[in-house]
């Protein structure tokens, strides 16, 4: 099965960034150009040979419950847009649109999906640029620490950080599939 | 003409590390994505050697203005089982290199032990 087959939206045109040959992961599909956003994450698991593919709309929550949890980081996202080449004096890229509609899709699926229960934690902590063209994002709630890179390419990848009775724990992770990523965002922002 | 000696640096030598404002969170702390490059932890992270400049002559030696500067001790960068050594370069003798950054876990550590000196206001 192609995603293409599985992707029904009216466009000329869908992008896909190809999977590594991992187990499971996921994919975004996008209309058109990639300076829109992403129209839906396309999951795949079990035998890299003949994957299981689930399709996950992301459309669906553009603009539904929307409570104001997030609006700074959408300011501060949209501020992103202002960097030039060299921002950081390291030779440090601007956010490519794949990055920023990636990261903006996050936000989205975040605030729907999370928003009642979790309400102000549901903000970020940070919102910034990394110096490959991408974006990263963090969540604390208490000691817990939930940073999300997102690649220019749109993957995503985290570190954890979190506190335990023997002392800090960190786990981090260059890329990670959509459904690890809002499942981690989940636990920490429900946390008490 | 014989060039002068590298320094040897100690765990308390305070070190200058360029930031921009897209390294600050919203309380003004640094952040983890200070000591990337390329959107992976940076190996060789440039810093400056206190004792051989100021913050503001640290700041000013940035490629673009408005930048700011944040200080660590070397000795942070050395209980995280990194390196820290005077790097001098033919323009700028206080720089020099944490060696070698290959984690996330390390970046959140040195930005949490990073003061910003200078806030940078571009």
């Amino acid at each position: 099965m192609t995603a293409e087959t599985l992707y029904s939206m009216d466009t000329k045109s869908v992008e896909v960034a190809p999977p590594e040959e991992t187990a499971s992961g996921s994919v975004y599909l996008w209309p058109g150009d990639s300076s829109s956003p992403p129209a839906g994450a396309l999951t795949f698991a079990g035998d890299p040979q003949q994957p299981t593919y689930s399709f996950f709309p992301l459309q669906a929550v553009y603009g539904s419950g929307r409570r104001g949890w997030l609006r700074q980081a959408r300011v501060d996202l949209a501020g992103l847009r202002s960097l030039v080449e060299n921002w950081d004096t390291y030779g440090g890229h601007p956010p490519t649109e794949m990055a920023l509609a990636s990261a903006g899709a996050l936000l989205d699926y975040i605030e729907w999906a999370l928003g009642v229960v979790t309400r102000e934690r549901t903000q970020p902590y940070f919102v910034g640029p990394l110096p490959n063209g991408g974006v990263t994002i963090e969540w604390r709630n208490g000691p817990e620490q939930l940073g999300i890179d997102v690649e220019p390419t749109g993957q995503f990848g985290y570190i954890l950080v979190e506190e335990t009775p023997a002392g800090r724990r960190f786990r981090e992770e260059a890329t990670a599939p959509w459904p690890e990523i809002t499942d981690l965002l989940a636990r920490t922002l429900t946390q008490r | 003409m014989v060039a002068a000696a590298n320094e040897i640096i100690g765990p308390e030598d305070p070190l200058f590390r360029r930031i921009r404002r897209g390294h600050l969170g919203r309380d003004n702390r640094i952040q983890r994505n200070a000591y990337y490059l390329n959107g992976e932890p940076d190996q060789h992270a440039s810093v400056d050697l206190e004792r051989l400049t100021t913050a503001e002559q640290s700041a000013e030696h940035s490629t673009k203005p408005g930048a700011g500067v944040g200080v660590l001790l070397a000795g942070s960068a050395i209980s995280l089982g990194l390196s820290v050594r005077h790097d001098p370069q033919p323009d700028w003798r206080p720089h020099s290199l944490i060696e070698v950054i290959t984690s996330k876990q390390q970046c959140v550590l040195l930005a949490e032990a990073t003061e910003v000196l200078i806030t940078p206001n571009a």
